[in-house]
């Protein structure tokens, strides 16, 4: 089964303008264990990058840890950054030939998933709670002139988050993107950068499923279940307490290296040469 | 309690309006930037060797006190200039410390705050946050980032907005206007701390303010240890009664304590002409240089550094040659990391006896490794018991809840 990844700097160059594209060495070291887990548990994998990430991959030769190899991608100018800072991974998806699973970069895979994937058209990590602060009614959306949610959406579904997603077909995969595109595109200039983000990456899919009738499988139904999982691990909000808290990030980056050391010796290798996790290989 | 939802919007945005402070806020920690010659590496090597510094206050409540943890959450507000230059710049939530309920209701009748001190870290040129630490009731308490939910304490209004009440007469120099902008602020975090002046003692905050040192203070108020904690302005002291009143200096020579910062300005004209101003402009010097004017004036040998200081610039030329001066004085791990590379030292020997090569022993002997060639088993065993380890100091710190599946790594 193949799995793919994607950069985006867009994102980044919004708050650091003055310097040039670099992934923090805790993003580095979780996507290096991700990469070496998935390729080991899983199969191969490949990285969508655009133009300034993709420097950054290659000034570090990390294309070679993606087996598929890298691809550089060139997500649409009209997607602001701000408001829609995952976009580059549908776009990703885009270009992506399927099946495949996207996953996203500080996420962990340690498990085949093989089976448990074989009779699935869709599958996703955990399904979320339709909380209206997050997912608000989508008709409260500022939207431009001439758009229209598709009648047969329904709103009721709940939403799926996509940190790992499986897709198997195509035309679905097309399908999605083409409406998340949509509505990003038909979305009024806003500051928002959460619930339009988040109503185009995760509840336009289930819905279009929903619709269309096809089944979305989740690993965990409750987001307090995946506190009890052995497959994922998801740095999510940890990411904060690395970037604002040096002796947590120093020991997790530890951690990380003794992981890679310990089980994937050939991707030890390659963080060991990174100038970024240099300090922490003890 | 932990969560991932920790910016938070400041109820009370009251900010000081900066008189010269565009000139003056960019310079009071520009010790904290590059200078033109100086390498990643050294610049690096500069920063590691600093001492914690203070950045910063921590407001604390009662209400944010969680007696199941025995742990406040609490509110910081840093110091904007010290923040920016940093590469992730500090939130205001999501800090905690842990302490007793009998000291937790003895910290929260002080509603001024408390300092916090942050240790910096560079690599490759970027700055961070390191350890912290918050000094209160004679104690020091680990202040650490774990995400955790705080409400902006209510006594912040009365601190930030320096009301004008008779018992709140210290706060009027301070006026303070809501929405000023001012530069170099986290969001959510505009409003710098007041300026706050109280029985001869800078209390918290007073440093931002510009307004507040343009000598309207008496002569020798200020006498002693009341400016530790880096209460200063780089400009104002050119121009403040005060200085000019005990320019003789070697009363306050013990006053520059942690943190403490000066910059060139401070000695334009003020001191004993050219020798200081070539000296100390563009220098830098962080953490506890202490007895200043017995190493300035030739006596160098018996000056003290204390542990963690620092000096750069012109410093490293007038101590040309002075090998045997840091070998006797500096080996209490100022420098002792083993990486600090001063070659106007020249001076080998304290390399080699230094604590900093003795502390790199230990780490390495306190935490056991499997060798490059060891056997997986092994290696797998010892990353077990320091993920337990690690387990451990997560639960300690209410961390673990901000992701998953983070103890599978």
């Amino acid at each position: 089964m193949n799995g793919f990844y994607s950069l985006w700097s867009a994102p980044w160059f919004l708050k650091k303008r003055n310097t040039g594209f670099v992934m923090q060495d805790y993003d580095l070291v979780t996507l290096l264990l991700s990469v070496a887990a998935f390729e080991k548990y899983n199969g191969a994998t490949k990285l969508y990058a655009d133009k300034d990430a993709m420097a950054f991959v290659k000034e570090r030769s990390l294309e070679r840890i993606f087996s598929r190899g890298v691809e550089e991608m060139e997500v649409p100018q009209w997607i602001d950054p701000a408001v829609f800072w995952a976009g580059g991974k549908l776009k990703a998806l885009q270009m992506e030939e399927l099946p495949s699973v996207m996953i996203d970069t500080d996420l962990i895979i340690w498990e085949n998933l093989r089976e448990r994937l074989k009779a699935q058209q869709i599958a996703v990590i955990h399904r979320e709670e339709l909380r209206p602060q997050i997912y608000p009614d989508p008709h409260s959306f500022a939207m431009k002139e001439g758009y229209r949610f598709p009648a047969e959406w329904d709103f009721s579904v709940c939403p799926a988050n996509t940190a790992m997603l499986y897709l198997k077909d195509g035309a679905f995969r097309d399908e999605y993107v083409r409406e998340a595109f949509r509505f990003m595109q038909y979305l009024q200039p806003t500051t928002d950068n959460l619930c339009p983000m988040v109503f185009a990456e995760q509840r336009i899919m289930p819905t279009i499923a929903q619709a269309k009738g096809i089944g979305v499988y989740a690993f965990c139904d409750r987001i307090e279940q995946l506190r009890e999982q052995h497959t994922f691990t998801h740095l999510w909000g940890h990411k904060n307490v690395l970037k604002y808290n040096y002796d947590e990030r120093r020991s997790f980056l530890q951690r990380c290296m003794r992981r890679l050391k310990a089980e994937f010796p050939q991707m030890y290798e390659v963080a060991a040469g990174l100038e970024e996790l240099e300090d922490y290989d003890i | 309690m932990a969560r991932n939802s920790h910016f938070f919007v400041l109820k009370y945005l009251y900010i000081c309006p900066f008189t010269d402070k565009e000139e003056a806020m960019g310079k009071l920690f520009a010790w904290l930037d590059r200078t033109g010659g100086e390498t990643v590496r050294d610049y690096d090597n500069r920063i590691n060797h600093l001492q914690a510094f203070h950045a910063g206050y921590a407001f604390l409540s009662l209400e944010n006190y969680h007696k199941e943890l025995s742990a406040f959450a609490a509110y910081a507000v840093w110091n904007g200039e010290f923040n920016e230059k940093l590469d992730d710049p500090l939130p205001p939530g999501g800090f905690m410390l842990h302490c007793d309920l009998t000291t937790a209701q003895k910290i929260c009748a002080r509603p001024e705050g408390f300092p916090v001190f942050v240790k910096l870290y560079a690599k490759r040129g970027h700055l961070f946050a390191d350890e912290m630490t918050l000094a209160a009731e004679g104690q020091v308490f680990d202040f650490y980032f774990n995400g955790c939910e705080v409400i902006p304490p209510e006594h912040m209004g009365l601190v930030f907005a320096g009301a004008r009440k008779p018992e709140n007469a210290h706060y009027d120099e301070c006026v303070q206007e809501s929405s000023t902008p001012v530069a170099g602020k986290m969001p959510g975090v505009t409003g710098t701390t007041a300026g706050s002046y109280s029985g001869g003692k800078m209390l918290p905050g007073s440093y931002w303010h510009g307004s507040y040192w343009k000598g309207s203070y008496p002569k020798g108020r200020y006498q002693g240890g009341s400016y530790q904690s880096g209460s200063y302005r780089g400009g104002a002291f050119a121009t403040g009664s005060y200085w000019q009143g005990s320019s003789a200096g070697f009363g306050y020579a013990g006053g520059f304590g942690l943190g403490s910062y000066w910059h060139g300005s401070y000695w334009r004209g003020s001191y004993q002409g050219g020798f200081y101003r070539s000296l100390l402009q563009g220098s830098y010097i962080g953490g506890s240089f202490q007895n200043w004017w017995q190493f300035f004036g030739g006596s160098y040998a018996q000056a003290r550094f204390g542990i963690g200081s620092y000096m750069g610039g012109s410093f490293r030329v007038f101590f040309v040659g002075q090998g045997s001066f840091w070998q006797e004085r500096f080996g209490t791990g100022s420098f002792g990391m083993g990486s600090f590379r001063l070659r106007a030292f020249r001076k080998g020997s304290f390399w080699n006896n230094g604590s900093g090569i003795t502390f790199l022993s230990l780490q390495k002997e306190s935490m056991p490794l499997a060798d490059n060639g060891a056997k997986e088993a092994e290696a797998k065993t010892e990353t077990s018991e320091y993920a337990d380890v690690e387990r451990a100091r997560h639960r300690y710190r209410y961390i673990e809840e901000m992701g998953y599946g983070l103890d599978l790594i």
